[in-house]
């Protein structure tokens, strides 16, 4: 095996910019360890891609004949079988106009799929992820973010949507989402109320803000969908995912009506995606998590700017 | 009309009737959801300041303003008169407008003045501007040292920190931005 002449030590006064590059490379490593430990096999899925995943609130920039990928997430699914359940990937995606404190057009995305798992297994599966990333490179389950200690080692925070508006709002969630006030409502009183000393999980979300997961076998109207925030930064996304085809094809075409009607760019509807949904999908769960957001609270950082290396 | 996207830190807007500059601007999308554009606004007559998020779908007011490379002629005990450099036009800007802005005001120095639907609405003076010492202790001599202050009167009355070298005709030099004394400029 090669082995290069040892580098030298690094030395004392390293810049912010190659400290940042450090515990990015660092972090990777210990993230495909955990997976690799975990018998997941690592994918790379198209960047350049012909159509991007039908969503609302999202917008693809468009590259040549096609779109940059806003999430690897219709291709990551058509690749999971019987033989090959455990996927993950680590790239950048894109989306226009998303920048500010906590966002930059590209972005880092962790994603993984996970055949027979719902969205609580996928939970417990980031809190091990959570606390194994902590252990290694924060040497135990306690660190300071922005002047507070967030401690990952305890119990997490679970509250679902309904119950943060009846605690922190006075309106409904059917209310704020018929009013277009759901966003609002969810970043100025129930964001604002999490705590910053541990995780907050934030679960089954209406089913209109499902996407693509599935609904509740109890509640129709709820998904099984979860959010995961990290010291009050929104960390990660995950679905129990829904795999039935007719099912999926009547959202994206809600989506696309919606987004006709709000004078939002239509992108056509991902048929081999259909296609794969129609020859089975496995039951599976997925979770997408924001690698720079990860890198901030790890190295107490306040903007995204700070973790990116170009930007 | 300006887009949601339009935002940013600095941008000019309209609400009511009134002007507001952005002063610090955030982007913000919860969970895949709609965006939403968390602005600190300053009303730019008043002063006073708001929070004020906005949605994508929002449409927002772009205020007429323009701003005149102006004179400053003379004062006639409501308003102050300023001309304007290429027509000549007669400008007048109530003293509330200037705030503490009157008190560095010479005639003929080159000021711009914005205008907001054709009403003046803020002065920008020149950096510096030199105005005599009228009043003030004797000086030291040789102290030349400028950390140590004592207080002087302008002919107008407005009070301002000089170190103690400087003495009653003086010419000295202030920072119309912060109303600070900077030099000497020359003795009595």
């Amino acid at each position: 095996m090669l082995r290069l002449i040892p580098a030298p030590a690094p030395m004392s006064n390293v810049s912010a910019k190659h400290n940042n590059l450090i515990l990015r490379s660092r972090l990777l490593k210990l993230i495909r360890d955990f997976f690799y430990v975990n018998d997941f096999i690592e994918v790379n899925t198209p960047i350049m891609v012909k159509t991007p995943a039908l969503e609302d609130h999202i917008d693809a920039i468009r590259s040549g004949n096609g779109y940059l990928r806003t999430s690897p997430e219709l291709h990551m699914k058509r690749l999971l079988q019987s033989d090959c359940d455990r996927i993950f990937q680590i790239g950048s995606c894109f989306r226009k106009g998303e920048k500010g404190r906590l966002h930059n057009p590209e972005f880092t995305m962790l994603e993984w799929y996970i055949v027979g798992f719902d969205y609580l297994d996928i939970l417990e599966m980031i809190t091990e992820l959570i606390r194994y990333i902590f252990s290694e490179l924060v040497n135990g389950m306690q660190l300071r973010y922005l002047d507070q200690t967030l401690d990952v080692g305890g119990a997490w925070d679970k509250l679902t949507v309904e119950s943060g508006f009846l605690s922190f709002t006075d309106t409904t969630v059917s209310e704020a989402l018929k009013n277009g006030q759901f966003e609002a409502r969810l970043v100025h009183n129930i964001e604002s109320g999490f705590s910053s000393t541990k995780p907050t999980v934030l679960m089954d979300f209406p089913i209109e803000l499902g996407a693509m997961a599935r609904a509740s076998q109890n509640n129709s109207a709820i998904a099984e969908r979860w959010e995961l925030y990290l010291g009050g930064l929104e960390i990660a996304n995950a679905y129990s995912e829904l795999i039935d085809p007719e099912e999926q094809l009547i959202r994206f075409k809600r989506t696309a009506e919606f987004r006709e009607k709000s004078n939002l760019e239509v992108y056509p509807i991902d048929k081999e995606f259909i296609q794969a949904l129609e020859n089975g999908i496995p039951e599976c769960a997925g979770c997408a998590l924001g690698l720079d957001r990860l890198l901030m609270i790890l190295s107490n950082r306040k903007s995204i700017d700070e973790v990116i290396t170009f930007h | 009309m300006y887009n949601s996207s339009d935002l940013r830190k600095g941008l000019k807007i309209e609400i009511d009737n009134q002007p507001w500059a952005v002063t610090e601007f955030d982007f913000c999308k919860p969970g895949k959801g709609q965006a939403l554009y968390r602005c600190k606004l300053k009303n730019m007559i008043t002063g006073t300041t708001m929070d004020k998020t906005y949605r994508a779908s929002d449409k927002i007011g772009k205020p007429v303003l323009e701003e005149r490379e102006c004179i400053y002629s003379y004062e006639d005990g409501e308003s102050f008169i300023f001309s304007d450099d290429k027509t000549y036009e007669e400008i007048y800007v109530k003293s509330e407008i200037l705030g503490n802005n009157v008190n560095f005001l010479i005639e003929n120095a080159e000021c711009k003045i914005l205008l907001f639907n054709d009403d003046p609405i803020d002065v920008t003076l020149p950096i510096f501007i030199e105005k005599v010492i009228k009043e003030t202790e004797p000086g030291v001599k040789g102290d030349t040292a400028t950390n140590v202050v004592k207080p002087a009167t302008l002919e107008n009355g407005y009070e301002i920190q000089v170190p103690l070298f400087v003495n009653e005709g003086d010419l000295v030099k202030i920072d119309t931005r912060t109303g600070a004394y900077v030099e000497r400029v020359s003795k009595a």
